[in-house]
């Protein structure tokens, strides 16, 4: 080969090898900005966005999915954030997904994070905005710890104050706390809260089972409640109880009256139940009648055997 | 030569009169003029670039030797930076539990300021002193005055070529020492660690960003032209002999490795006055 067309070949291979180098190299770069890739845009309004700039990542469930492209200011609390997203993401970002910015790892660059949102959003469209999350500021975290600080101090100072107390005074406090013999009660007593605790879970499951029981309408107290036809019968018996009580009421009512009559009045029964010679005179013509009587049943017996009157009585007895 | 004031051959500056330039130390006055003469011979260049006629072959050739020649040494230096550069930021980042950021800090290392000043001063070690020889012997053995009574313009074939083949090669050497290095690098972080080929040039392309790669591209340019003009400078300069030949050789290295320092701090204030940095 020509000594001149090979020195041409080698530089034009050094030449190429070189401008390869550089395209590569700055497509590299470009498409990790989805310079080259199909991406659409979603805006964001932060109320401070922490030193996040142009060129940072978006992240989409940890996934690098953009970048953002412009920040401006919109008000004095409003800050508008620009991110180029790649287009195949449109399948799953929603309009309820949020923004927020965040850090990558712990003294990375900023990036913004965008959540999933939730099944019952539309999917995002172009230049479509979402919602942000105020993010999380590490001055005003310090300041807080610091407060949480000052906080705690004063909290330690008082509770050494307390103990000291405590031990000084020698008090309830410091019995409750020092004296083993009233640990060992106090253990003893917990072993007994234990042990009716036991037994009030027992009671509890018998008393379940009862209830339980009662609510199938078994046993008396369960026919008694669950029964409707019972239920029925004892409003009528309390019906007629009280039918009776009334009617109870108005006869004690007449005896009454006839009580006060007896009492007042001179007829046979007060005479009977005051006057003891005419209880006399009662007694002895009671016992005259009975007199009577056995003699009449004699005079009767007598009668039948008679001549007169036999055919009459055996035919009776036929 | 008046009153120590040094003016080179074909210059028209002829003090007639003390003037306040007198007053100035004589090697304030030497850099002054060199600076002048310098640019003189940057103006020619423009003037005589743009016009034919046009020697495409004699670029071509200049850029064969140039270049592609110089390539092994772009290329070895190239590799042991990112090794040795990637060896020595590891312990540090380690000590951070960083060592994840190894990639990206050897990237925008090397891509925004090393490989262009580093590879530009070897270049600058290695064309411009075997432009500045090669011309500065031209010049004693009067070759550069046998060209101009022949009637070819030797500004034009000897000078022009040289500088347009600098210009034109010395930043596409710079990216291939660039890519060099970072696959050192990529050595040099798995002689401990295990990262991908596809993890280790992901990490490195996602820190940087255009404005780090454009304006070092941009840079490496002016660093090229600078090297190719400071070494014809020198060598077309060139007087005395042998020695002559000797003392432009040397001089073009270390005033284009002065001016790669000089253009790299311009470079890094226009950035920063762009806000890229």
């Amino acid at each position: 080969m020509n000594k001149e067309i090979s020195r041409n070949i080698r530089l034009g291979l050094f030449v190429i090898a070189g401008i390869v180098l550089l395209i590569f190299g700055l497509y590299s770069i470009g498409s990790n900005k989805n310079m080259f890739t199909k991406s659409f845009t979603l805006e964001s309004y932060f109320y401070d966005v922490n030193g996040l700039s142009v060129g940072n990542n978006v992240r989409y469930s940890g996934i690098d999915v953009g970048t953002v492209q412009k920040i401006e200011i919109i008000n004095d609390s409003s800050v508008r954030v620009v991110m180029i997203i790649e287009e195949k993401l449109k399948d799953f970002i929603r309009k309820n997904s949020i923004a927020s910015i965040g850090t990558d790892g712990l003294m990375g660059n900023k990036l913004v994070n965008i959540s999933a949102g939730t099944s019952n959003a539309s999917m995002v469209e172009n230049n479509d905005r979402i919602a942000s999350l105020k993010a999380v500021n590490t001055d005003e975290m310090l300041r807080t710890l610091d407060m949480t600080n000052s906080n705690i101090a004063l909290i330690s100072a008082n509770l050494k104050d307390i103990t000291q107390n405590v031990y000084q005074s020698r008090g309830t406090l410091y019995t409750v706390l020092m004296d083993t013999a009233l640990a060992r009660s106090v253990s003893q007593s917990i072993r007994n809260i234990e042990g009716i605790s036991l037994n009030l879970k027992q009671t509890s499951v018998q008393l379940a089972s009862l209830v339980s029981d009662v609510n199938g309408g078994k046993g008396p107290l369960g026919v008694m409640l669950k029964d409707t036809a019972l239920s029925g019968d004892l409003k009528t018996s309390v019906e007629k109880i009280k039918e009776g009580s009334e009617e109870f009421s108005r006869i004690t009512k007449d005896v009454s009256v006839l009580m006060q009559q007896i009492n007042s009045g001179n007829g046979v029964v007060n005479g009977l139940l005051t006057d003891s010679l005419m209880a006399d005179e009662l007694k002895k013509s009671i016992t005259n009648l009975q007199s009577a009587s056995q003699k009449l049943d004699q005079d009767l017996e007598a009668l039948q055997h008679s001549f007169l009157l036999r055919r009459y009585f055996r035919g009776k007895s036929k | 030569m008046i009153s120590g004031f040094q003016v080179s051959e074909g210059s028209k500056m002829k003090p007639k009169e003390k003037d306040v330039l007198d007053y100035l130390p004589h090697s304030v006055q030497v850099f002054l003029n060199e600076a002048g003469e310098i640019t003189r011979f940057a103006i020619r260049f423009f003037k005589q670039v743009l016009g034919p006629p046009y020697e495409f072959k004699e670029t071509a050739r200049q850029s064969f030797d140039i270049g592609y020649r110089s390539l092994p040494l772009i290329g070895i230096t190239a590799f042991i930076i990112g090794l040795v550069l990637t060896l020595q930021s590891r312990p540090t980042l380690a000590e951070f539990g960083a060592e994840s950021w190894l990639p990206s800090m050897v990237g925008i290392s090397i891509i925004r300021e090393i490989g262009p000043v580093v590879f530009a001063l070897i270049c600058a070690g290695k064309i411009g002193s075997s432009i500045g020889a090669e011309l500065g012997s031209m010049k004693v053995t009067e070759q550069i005055d046998a060209m101009e009574v022949s009637g070819t313009n030797p500004f034009k074939y000897i000078v022009v070529t040289r500088i347009i083949s600098t210009t034109l090669t010395i930043p596409i050497l710079i990216v291939i020492g660039d890519a060099i290095a970072l696959y050192g690098s990529y050595l040099a972080v798995n002689i401990r660690a295990s990262v991908s080929f596809t993890l280790f040039f992901k990490q490195v392309f996602e820190s940087l960003q255009f404005s780090d790669a454009i304006p070092a591209l941009i840079k490496t340019f002016f660093f090229g032209f600078a090297i190719g003009l400071v070494g014809c400078y020198k060598g077309y300069n060139s007087k005395k002999g042998t020695e002559g030949v000797g003392r432009s050789a040397n001089s073009a290295v270390v005033v284009s490795s002065l001016m790669v320092f000089l253009l790299d701090l311009i470079a890094v204030q226009i950035t920063q006055f762009f806000g890229f940095l």
